[in-house]
């Protein structure tokens, strides 16, 4: 059947045979990046088409099912690790991206992260000035505010009690929400449209100006003719078995932005024959956000699975800080609150058979904090690609990230113990556990490698980052792809280093931006 | 060798192991045997055998599935009120989940657990870790997971988050841990993909 009518969203079952679908610009990716631009350029009046690799799970389909919806929104089931299987590499694959399964914490970009990217990376057209318009707008799309009282779990007020015993500077974290019942399950999906994810708003808002949204459609390969890409062949997904179908789609399309993701838009286009040669950057300059977290048991009830995750943060170390020597001295991550489910925290306990059970046995009273490490602008990875396509993460824990993670873990110790945790256990496979302040000593003998720390990675950034040409970059200011007149990029992969802060609203005023330069493209 | 373990590096491309190195690859020449070639041929469907529970697997081999469920009871807390792996379906949902994901993952893991199988004799320990007696196969997983080796490392910590994952979201866990299940205890609603997977292992959707 035909499926081209404006302003729906089709899926697999729509789409029954080959056909071209032709649109002004075809937007590869509906999460932070691919929602906004898609929407941005709707509403100025363009003919635009979405595709989106996973699912459309619509809140009705959702249920809290920490393994049901996990398989639904997430890529591959959060069961990719990177090349060394030290890394859980977390990512979404649904109409909407990661937003649906995201905290909803929305930081604007730190003033210091976009003057680096000016200066090092010769990034124009994105200060602070340029931002801001976006940011403004969004805070109101998406009613972005800071966490208030009631939002503060137990294991958040402990964490800003924490903070304040230790002098650590530290805010209520801005938070997209509209009318939040506390359910605590932001990463199964909000069934209670609460939480505002793409799914909710922008992808909505898009389709209401006429864009279509093509789910189960994998895109496979771009149709160029010199500096000019005419056409993208994709294939149908077939959701139940979640393989490609062999349905082919062809589409047609003035402009073609790329928003997969920063695990998927590098390899997108290295897939591409020829261009891995001509853009010898794709790939590098790999940066995940890694997390490194602390369980603590209590004696009071601290429930960690219920209310929003992270109202409180705490910021005194998102930067690290060195001697007038160079050397490290602390810092560079931020501290937050943890907040799992059942599953994913029996998931990152280090201990096995009946030592885990005297673990478990008592949930309701184990806390936790969780560190995202602002990694280092030298010790950034590289995006290959796997024997089937698909992304393979090179990661190299240099010494300067080793000496991050091994400062967090002690800090995060140095909290939970001020604020009356019994006993803590570092999530790693060496499952060090601390009695008491005196046992933080043992962290210097802690080895910090690959598989060592029980880690997950929810903020991809670079693979395609923003500079001056071809050969320290992907895409220039305009987040055109070198050496292309209509092919964008707009996602998490052009930032040239992480953001040091959660990076979704910092994706959505890029695609502001990018989204006005493919509509002086279009004309 | 043409397959890797959970989501890790060609052995070609990890450099410094010298002796242990060695005999991890020694080791590893033993598996074709007993997972019917599919390690060293670098294939990944599953046997035609049923898995330990009679039913159809989609991703696993027999032998593999029953590693994973030697994994599984030697990982879950045996008192406090806690079910067993096989009552809460972790063999079952490890197949499941491995089912749907990118091939790559799929012929890792599946890997990861041929070694993981054949891994005990590098600790000193005569059969094959599925044979090992409880105490032994948890000395066998903690070696892996402190071990120098970093593919040893990643092999039995990744199987053994996964498992821990599907063992503590399953709902039967949740009595003993005190868990009052997800708001509003709504009932679960299958998807697509978890309806096909029953269809086809002939379970009751």
């Amino acid at each position: 059947m035909s499926a081209q009518k404006p302003g729906r969203i089709y899926q697999w079952k729509d789409l029954t045979q080959a056909q071209t679908i032709r649109a002004e610009v075809c937007v590869i990716g509906s999460g932070c990046g691919g929602a906004t631009m898609a929407r941005q350029l709707a509403m100025a009046g363009h003919d635009v088409i979405v595709l989106e690799r996973g699912g459309y799970y619509p809140e009705s389909t959702f249920d809290q099912s920490e393994l049901g919806m996990n398989g639904k929104l997430s890529a591959d089931r959060s069961m990719r690790a990177s090349a060394d299987g030290g890394t859980l590499l977390l990512s979404g694959n649904n109409v909407g991206g990661a937003s649906v399964h995201y905290w909803a914490d929305s930081y604007r970009t730190p003033e210091d992260r976009l003057q680096l990217w000016a200066d090092r990376y010769a990034v124009s057209g994105h200060d602070a000035a340029a931002l801001a318009p976006a940011w403004d707008e969004i805070t109101t799309t998406l009613n972005v505010h800071p966490a208030t009282e009631e939002y503060h779990n137990r294991m958040n007020q402990l964490l800003r009690s924490g903070a304040e015993q230790l002098g650590w500077e530290g805010k209520p974290v801005p938070q997209a929400r509209k009318g939040c019942v506390k359910s605590g399950h932001c990463m199964q999906g909000c069934m209670y449209r609460a939480k505002q994810s793409q799914l909710v708003t922008h992808i909505p808002q898009a389709v209401a100006h006429g864009a279509r949204v093509y789910a189960d459609v994998e895109a496979r390969e771009l149709v160029w003719e010199g500096g000019k890409v005419k056409a993208l062949q994709a294939r149908v997904v077939h959701r139940p078995s979640n393989r490609a179908s062999d349905i082919a789609l062809t589409i047609e399309a003035k402009a073609f932005a790329l928003a997969a993701g920063g695990y998927y838009s590098a390899p997108f286009l290295m897939r591409q024959e020829g261009l891995q040669s001509r853009l010898p950057m794709l790939g590098k300059q790999f940066g995940m956000n890694p997390t490194a977290m602390v369980h603590g048991l209590y004696d009071e009830d601290i429930v960690l699975w219920r209310n929003i995750p992270a109202a409180f943060g705490v910021e005194h170390f998102r930067l690290a800080k060195f001697d007038d020597a160079g050397a490290y001295v602390e810092g560079g991550y931020l501290l937050m609150a943890n907040q799992i489910q059942p599953g994913l925290l029996g998931s990152m306990m280090p201990v096995m058979g009946d030592e885990l059970g005297q673990w478990m046995a008592q949930l309701p009273r184990i806390g936790g904090t969780i560190a995202w490490i602002d990694d280092p602008a030298d010790e950034l990875g590289e995006l290959t690609l796997a024997k089937d396509g698909t992304p393979k993460v090179h990661y190299p824990y240099g010494p300067l990230t080793q000496a991050i993670l091994r400062d967090t873990i002690k800090k995060q110790a140095q909290l939970q113990f001020a604020v009356g945790a019994r006993k803590l256990l570092v999530a790693g496979a060496d499952a060090l556990q601390l009695n008491s302040t005196a046992d933080i000593g043992k962290i210097d003998q802690l080895p910090i490698r690959a598989g060592g720390l029980f880690m997950a990675a929810p903020h991809p950034s670079g693979g395609c980052v923003m500079g001056r040409d071809a050969r320290d970059s992907v895409t220039d200011s305009s987040h055109r792809v070198h050496g292309f007149d209509n092919l964008f990029v707009a996602d998490s992969s052009v930032f040239p280093t992480p953001v040091s802060v959660d990076p979704s609203f910092t994706i959505m005023a890029f695609s502001y931006v990018a989204a006005e330069h493919v509509r002086q493209q279009l004309g | 060798m043409k397959q890797q373990a959970a989501g890790l590096p060609a052995f070609s491309e990890l450099d410094g192991w010298g002796l242990a190195r060695r005999r991890v690859v020694r080791a590893l020449a033993l598996v074709p045997t007993a997972v019917g070639g599919s390690f060293a041929l670098g294939a990944c469907s599953a046997d035609d055998a049923p898995g330990p529970d009679g039913r159809p697997l989609l991703a696993l081999s027999a032998a593999q599935a029953r590693t994973l469920e030697a994994v599984a009871d030697a990982v879950v807390p045996t008192t406090g009120g806690f079910p067993s792996a096989r009552a809460a379906d972790v063999m079952r949902r490890f197949d499941e989940e491995l089912s749907l994901v990118s091939p790559s993952i799929r012929d890792d893991l599946k890997a990861a657990l041929g070694v993981l199988e054949y891994l005990p004799s590098l600790y000193g320990h005569f059969g094959r870790f599925s044979h090992l007696d409880r105490s032994a196969q948890q000395a066998v997983l903690q070696q892996m997971c402190g071990s120098r080796v970093e593919l040893l490392r990643a092999i039995g910590s990744n199987v053994r988050i996964l498992v821990q994952f599907f063992y503590f979201a399953h709902p039967k866990t949740w009595a003993a841990t005190g868990y009052d299940g997800p708001f509003g205890r709504l009932p679960e609603r299958m998807d697509d993909q978890r309806r096909w997977y029953a269809e086809h292992t002939g379970a009751s959707a």
